[in-house]
């Protein structure tokens, strides 16, 4: 049981690691290209900057086609929903674990958990 | 307004304590925002990513050393979730001026862990039934003491119901709600304070994630506010999870209640000011 759950820090851990620091570096790219694109280092709150989507499945979509078509903000844009579907799929990586562990307890508690997040990412519980 | 470089250094001071005592961050970079000009909208979504990044930025570490309690944030997770969900749904139902005064009540709470400050580690002589049936325990090394720390978690569903609250207050006032999670895993769980401060860090990017869909749906990220926020956060989140473990439990325990202390003011300040 502690090594099942050790083995699953360890994966808790890399995933972490690797989702924030690509996090990082694409928002510091994106951050450097927007800053050089229109010479200004002050916030104005630009509209065309919203990250916006009906859902966060939607978000992904709109994501897609801005990389496809090199909109400016792309990589900004994907620093941050890299950091969002960090943290959605730690708790998938939890679920997987916790069932090859055969800890049923703990695979029905992060089970529903991952059922009530996947519907509020979805757009179908208010939150 | 403000320009990029200084909102990049005082983010990475908000995730450096942010990482430190288990609280998101955004209740300091809210106001903080507001007063600098941002809109008060966009300054609460800028406060989750806020929240997503200290997570991130600090949890890695803290999980890698065995400091977060994964089993016990795990099951913690799914109260906050549901109480952020209930809170988001009733917050329009219930008077802001009664909400505020509510919970600096409950953060109060904090305070009655003064009576243990001076306690390195809490004593749990018995653990309930449902604590020891969902192994509410583990063990890190402590580089302050010098030892490894093993511990025992009891009162696991008063624990629950009080995460419920941290949820409620989380949906309701839009913010992580780090300093009421601290507050139930340490007052009612009896965890220590480097481990509260640790996995409180983890649930809330969890907490931050279930809020940041609405703020997503509503086109209140702005990307131009929300990345060097991001940029300084994760990098003063991973700066202090290099030394929470260097200090003392109870040099924790009173950064965090400084914290709290300023944050009940603030809660005071709101229900004193706004509208029924």
């Amino acid at each position: 049981m502690v090594k099942d759950t050790r083995r699953l820090e360890t994966s808790i851990s890399r995933l972490l690691t690797v989702g924030t620091m690509t996090s990082l570096i694409f928002l510091s790219l994106g951050l450097i290209q927007y800053t050089t694109h229109t010479s200004q280092l002050s916030i104005v709150l630009d509209d065309s900057l919203i990250l916006s989507g009906r859902n966060m499945f939607d978000l992904l979509d709109l994501l897609i086609k801005d990389v496809w078509n090199s909109r400016t903000n792309w990589m900004m844009a994907t620093g941050i929903v890299s950091l969002i579907a960090t943290q959605f799929i730690r708790v998938i990586l939890s679920v997987i674990h916790f069932s090859i562990a055969r800890d049923w307890k703990y695979v029905s508690i992060t089970s529903l958990v991952l059922s009530i997040l996947t519907l509020n990412l979805l757009g179908l519980l208010k939150l | 307004m403000i320009d990029v470089l200084s909102l990049m250094i005082l983010s990475s001071a908000i995730g450096f304590l942010g990482s430190l005592t288990g609280l998101g961050g955004g209740s300091i970079l809210v106001p903080m925002l507001t007063l600098l000009g941002v809109p008060i909208k966009y300054a609460i979504a800028a406060g989750m990513v806020v929240c997503i990044a200290t997570s991130s930025g600090s949890a890695a570490s803290y999980v890698d050393r065995a400091m977060t309690n994964v089993k016990v944030a795990m099951y913690l997770e799914l109260f906050t979730v549901i109480g952020g969900i209930v809170g988001a749904t009733v917050t329009s139902f219930i008077s802001a001026k009664l909400l505020y005064f509510f919970f600096a009540a409950f953060l109060m709470t904090s305070f009655l862990s003064l009576r243990g400050l001076h306690e390195e580690l809490p004593k749990v002589e018995k653990q309930d039934r449902i604590s020891t049936w969902l192994n509410l325990e583990g063990a890190y090394f402590d580089e302050a003491l010098g030892e490894k720390v093993e511990y025992k978690l009891t009162n696991a569903l008063p624990g629950g119901l009080g995460m419920l609250v941290a949820g409620l207050a989380a949906g309701m006032l839009g913010i992580g709600a780090g300093g009421f999670k601290v507050t139930v895993m340490e007052l009612i769980l009896k965890m220590p304070s480097k481990v509260s401060s640790t996995t409180s860090s983890f649930i809330i990017g969890m907490t931050a994630l279930a809020s940041i869909t609405v703020y997503m749906t509503q086109g209140l990220i702005h990307l131009d506010l929300v990345t060097p926020v991001a940029i300084g956060t994760i990098i003063g989140a991973m700066m202090g999870a290099r030394i929470l473990n260097r200090l003392k439990n109870v040099t924790v325990r009173y950064l965090f209640l400084a914290i709290v202390s300023y944050l009940v003011i603030q809660m005071l300040y709101k229900g004193v000011t706004s509208q029924w």
